[in-house]
C-alpha cells in the first residue's frame, strides 16, 4: 500500500481483512503486515498486505519494505489533489526498485463529494497512458474487495 | 545473564532471544510484558519459539537475512520499524536486531523511540491535513469572489449605458437633473475601474508565483535541495548500482533561487529519478550548479545513451514519453516545466559530453531586499 498520509491505506486494509472501519485517524509508523486468504478462479491464495507509512518530512518510505513485493496499490484521496502528486513520486521510487510490476491507482473516499478542483483531467490522461484506475470507499466498503482481487489477478497473470 | 544486566535489559523493555540451529528462538532475558501477550499460552518455558509464526513481519525479515546466521560476524542487522496490534487493541511499535555476542546468535526485539514520538507524528500529520484543507477552502473562496465581482460588472455596464444615453439624447433638461446624471456616470465609471483592478489583482494571484516578490530571506537554497534529493534517492539508486554525485559541497554557502523548497525538490527529484531509470549499472549521475548572470543553472547529467533526436523537441510536453517502456516520465517532465516557468525560469535538454542526457533549468536569483510590506 503506497500513498500520501491519511489517504486511507490502513482503512482499506482493515476493511478488506477484517471488514471494519473507523472514523479515527491513527497514523501508521513503519509497516503493518496483514494476511488474508482469498480464492481466485478456484485457487486459494495467501495475500500478504504490507501497509506502509505515507511519505512526509518525518518519514521516508523504507525501500526494504517495497522490495520483494509482487504488486502494489497506489492510493490517493479524491478530495486532496496533493495526494496525486505524492503518488507520482512514490510510483517512480517503486518502479526504480521493482521495475514494471502490476499496480493499480486507487482513488479512495468515493463516498465524499468531489473536490472543486477535481483532478479528473490528469486522471483521464493516466488512464489513456494505460494505468488501471479504480475507485473505492473504505467507509462504505464499495470497491474494496474488488481492488485487492484485481491486483491479485494481475499478479497471477504475470 | 548477570542480575544487573538482566535488570537493565528488562528496564529497557528489550527481549533477548537466542537462535537454535533449528531456526527457533529461546528467551534469554526476561519476557517483556508486550511480548508475553503475543505468545500463545501453549508455549511453556518460552523455549523453541518460532517467531515467524508470531510476527508476519519477522517471517520476511528472517527469511531475507537467513544467511546472516551462517557464521559469526561483527556486523549486525537492524530491521525497519513495524506495528503489531496487541490483543487489547493497543498498537505496539517494534524493531528487531540480529547480532552475534561471543559467537552466540542473538535476536533483540525492542520498542523503538518512534513509540514515544508517535503523538508528534500524529499531531504533525493532522496539522498538515488541516492546512491542506484550509488552502483548498481559500482557493474556493477566491474563485467564488472572482465570480461575484465578475457578475457585478454586467449590470453596472447596463446602468452606465443607460445614464450615457440619457445624457447624449438630451432626454433630461439641465434643470431636471443633468448634473445628477453626470454624477451617476462618474460613480459608475469609478466602480468599473475598481472592478477591473480587483479582477486583475486576482489574475496575478492565481499565477503560480510572482518572481519579483520572493526575497532572499524566504527563497529556497537549491544547493541544500540537491543534497536532500540525492540523499533521498541514494538507497534507490544503489539498488541499481547507480551512484549520485552532487558537484558542490553541502556545507557551502546557500545558493538562493526564486521558488519554493518542496516543489523545487520535486522538480529535482523528477529529473534524478528519470536519470536513474536511464543509467546503466555501475555508472553515475552528476548534479551541478553554476551562475549565469541573473540566473542559477542547475543540471542533472547521466551516463546513459541520451534522448533520441526525434524526441527532443517534445520532451517537456504533457504527453511526451520516451519510446522505451522503462517508465512514464511524461507527466514528470511536464510538471518540471510548468513549475520552473511559473517561477520565471526556463528548462531544457542538451546531450552531455559523455553521450548521456543532461537536463538543465535556470531560475532567477531572488531580490536582495524584499519590498517592505505595509
Ligand atoms: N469518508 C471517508 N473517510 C475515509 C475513507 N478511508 C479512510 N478515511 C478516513 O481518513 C483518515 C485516514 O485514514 P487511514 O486509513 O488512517 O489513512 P492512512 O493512509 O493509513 O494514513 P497514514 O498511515 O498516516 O499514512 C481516517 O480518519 C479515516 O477514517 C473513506 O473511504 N471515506
Ligand atoms: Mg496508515
Amino acid at each position: 500500500m503506497l500513498g500520501s498520509f491519511a489517504v486511507g491505506k490502513t482503512s482499506l486494509v482493515r476493511r478488506f481483512v477484517s471488514g471494519i472501519y473507523s472514523e479515527d485517524y491513527i497514523t501508521t509508523i513503519g509497516a503493518r503486515v496483514e494476511k488474508k486468504c482469498i480464492t481466485i478462479e478456484d485457487r486459494p491464495l495467501n495475500l500478504l498486505v504490507w501497509d506502509l507509512n505515507g511519505e512526509d518530512k518525518f518519514q521516508k518510505l523504507n525501500m526494504d519494505y517495497v522490495q520483494g513485493s509482487e504488486g502494489y496499490l497506489l492510493v490517493i484521496d479524491k478530495t486532496r489533489p496533493a495526494s496525486l502528486e505524492v503518488a507520482h513520486t512514490l510510483h517512480q521510487k517503486a518502479q526504480i526498485v521493482l521495475g514494471d510490476i502490476p499496480f493499480i491507482l486507487v482513488i479512495n473516499k468515493s463516498d465524499l463529494p468531489d473536490a472543486w478542483d477535481a483532478q479528473e483531467k490528469e486522471i483521464e490522461q493516466l488512464r489513456e497512458q494505460g494505468w488501471i484506475i479504480k475507485t473505492t470507499s473504505a467507509k462504505t466498503g464499495t470497491g474494496v474487495d474488488e481492488v485487492f482481487e484485481s491486483l491479485a489477478r494481475l499478479i497471477m497473470q504475470t | 545473564m548477570s542480575s544487573i544486566l538482566a535488570r537493565l535489559v528488562s528496564d529497557l523493555d528489550i527481549a533477548v532471544l537466542e537462535r537454535t540451529p533449528q531456526g527457533s528462538f529461546n528467551m534469554v532475558s526476561e519476557m517483556p510484558e508486550w511480548l508475553s501477550t503475543l505468545i500463545p499460552e501453549t508455549t511453556v518455558h518460552h523455549e523453541a519459539l518460532f517467531l515467524e509464526d508470531i510476527f508476519l513481519f519477522l517471517d520476511d525479515f528472517l527469511e531475507r537475512h537467513a544467511s546472516f546466521w551462517n557464521q559469526p560476524t561483527l556486523e549486525q542487522i537492524t530491521s525497519g520499524v513495524w506495528t503489531e496490534v496487541l490483543p487489547d487493541g493497543k498498537e505496539q511499535l517494534l524493531q528487531a536486531t540480529a547480532l552475534f555476542v561471543q559467537e552466540r546468535p542473538l535476536l533483540l526485539l525492542k520498542v523503538p523511540f518512534h513509540q514515544e514520538a508517535w503523538p508528534i507524528y500524529q499531531h504533525a500529520r493532522e496539522q498538515r491535513l488541516e492546512n491542506e484543507q484550509l488552502v483548498e477552502e481559500i482557493n474556493k473562496r477566491e474563485v467564488l469572489l472572482h465570480c461575484i465581482v465578475h457578475d457585478l460588472s454586467n449590470p453596472l455596464s447596463g446602468i452606465k449605458g443607460s445614464l450615457d444615453l440619457l445624457l447624449s439624447e438630451e432626454l433630461v433638461e439641465p434643470e431636471d437633473g443633468n448634473e445628477l446624471v453626470q454624477l451617476g456616470i462618474r460613480q459608475a465609471t469609478k466602480m468599473q475601474k475598481l472592478i477591473r483592478s480587483i479582477l486583475s489583482t486576482f489574475a496575478n494571484e492565481v499565477k503560480p508565483l510572482v518572481p519579483t516578490l520572493i526575497g532572499e530571506d524566504i527563497a529556497p537554497d537549491i544547493n541544500a535541495c540537491m543534497h536532500e534529493v540525492a540523499e533521498s534517492l541514494s538507497a534507490t539508486a544503489s539498488l541499481r548500482d547507480v551512484h549520485i554525485k552532487v558537484d558542490s559541497d553541502r556545507s557551502k554557502d546557500p545558493v538562493k533561487v526564486v521558488g519554493e523548497t518542496e516543489r523545487l525538490e520535486r522538480v529535482l527529484f523528477n529529473l534524478v529519478a528519470n536519470a536513474i531509470r536511464h543509467t546503466p549499472k555501475g555508472r553515475k549521475i552528476t548534479m551541478s550548479l553554476r551562475e549565469e548572470g541573473k540566473y542559477i543553472e542547475a543540471s542533472v547529467e547521466d551516463e546513459g545513451t541520451g534522448v533520441p533526436e526525434d524526441l527532443v523537441d517534445h520532451l517537456f510536453d504533457r504527453f511526451s514519453q520516451g519510446n522505451d517502456s522503462i517508465g512514464q516520465a511524461g507527466l514528470g517532465l511536464y510538471f518540471c516545466r510548468i513549475t520552473v516557468e511559473g517561477w520565471g525560469g526556463i528548462i531544457g535538454y542538451r546531450p552531455s559530453a559523455s553521450g548521456g542526457a543532461c537536463f538543465w533549468f535556470r531560475l532567477p536569483k531572488p531580490i536582495k531586499n524584499p519590498p517592505a510590506s505595509e
